[in-house]
């Protein structure tokens, strides 16, 4: 199937396994700060007045889309049909990209208007919670790209299976946690819970 | 060749899958919106509509996507998705009980836990 001995295979999925549940445990903190914070304005703007929901969905759907199209890299790579396996990574990226691109509008919008996370405590969750899960997307979109690298110049591709899973269950974990980001900051902000 | 075709087969399977999981959550995506944009629900009721939204599409992903809990998938990591979530949980729900608590505990209202907080700012740290 691939390059790799399953056994070693099992042992690294096991082992991001337990990267990426650590990494839960962080976004939890981050979350329930921000879930604590949230009514502390300090006289400035409560969430649900700067952000737009409209515009948030887009990200979630884009996202979504990403991750739709990096399981499908994945699954050609396993099956070893490699152009597609590139046009499906190019698709992750772009699609990734464009989805940090709204990201740092949205946040450069804010900021410009005055609501940075300087403003209030509830700002400063805001900004921390996106701010590590963008930050993350920045990683995913440099390994992203690092694959992209790796399929096009075809020389390790047969050995490069086991990377490319962890790609896909990074990204997919990414995914996961914009949805609760989705619910939790944009969805309960402009439903005023 | 006919290994061939059988390979294209079960990836045109799997990739349906995909396909299919993939509609599941922007479904489930929309009827978020949909109760938040639309104001079906309000105060607590709206929080447990989206949260349970919420988790039926991680349920979604985790085994979709991330084939958490399928047939070929391993024990460990199945159990360890199931204690990360329930240590999150406890992290979350007891940081919240603390904080909605802490009026109480300090012994001040709210408008006397605004002004010891405003006093204590002053000081710097």
């Amino acid at each position: 199937m691939s390059g790799l001995d399953s056994a070693v295979l099992e042992e690294k999925r096991l082992g991001f396994w337990l990267y990426v549940l650590s990494d839960v445990m962080l976004f939890s903190a981050f979350i329930v700060t921000f879930v604590v914070l949230k009514d502390n304005t300090a006289g400035g703007p409560l969430i649900g007045d700067v952000i737009s929901l409209p515009f948030a969905l887009t990200q979630t759907v884009i996202l979504l889309t990403s991750s739709l199209f990096c399981a499908l890299a994945v699954l050609s790579a396993k099956y070893k049909i490699y152009p597609k396996t590139i046009v499906y990574l190019v698709l992750t990226f772009s699609l990734g990209f464009m989805f940090l691109g709204m990201e740092f509008y949205e946040f450069s919008k804010l900021i410009f208007e005055g609501h940075s996370w300087m403003q209030s405590a509830a700002l400063s969750g805001f900004f921390g919670v996106l701010g590590l899960h963008g930050l993350h997307i920045i990683f995913g979109l440099i390994w992203a790209s690092v694959l992209i690298f790796i399929y096009v110049k075809d020389k390790k591709r047969d050995n490069s299976y086991g990377n490319i899973e962890m790609f896909g269950l990074f990204w997919h974990f990414l995914d996961i946690v914009w949805i609760v980001l989705f619910a939790v900051i944009y969805l309960f902000a402009v439903g005023g819970v | 060749m006919k290994t061939k075709n059988e390979n294209l087969k079960k990836y045109e399977y799997q990739a349906n899958k995909y396909i299919f999981g993939f509609f599941v959550a922007v479904l489930l995506t929309g009827l978020m919106f949909y109760s938040v944009h639309f104001k079906m629900f309000t105060g607590n009721t709206l929080i447990f509509v989206l949260l349970l939204l919420a988790f039926v599409q991680i349920i979604v992903q985790l085994n979709i996507f991330l084939h958490v809990g399928g047939k070929n998938s391993s024990k460990t990591v199945t159990w360890s998705v199931v204690y990360t979530f329930l240590m999150s949980l406890v992290l979350v729900v007891a940081s919240i009980w603390i904080m909605i608590n802490m009026n109480y505990n300090m012994h001040m209202s709210p408008e006397q836990m605004n002004e010891f907080m405003l006093e204590q700012n002053k000081k710097g740290f």
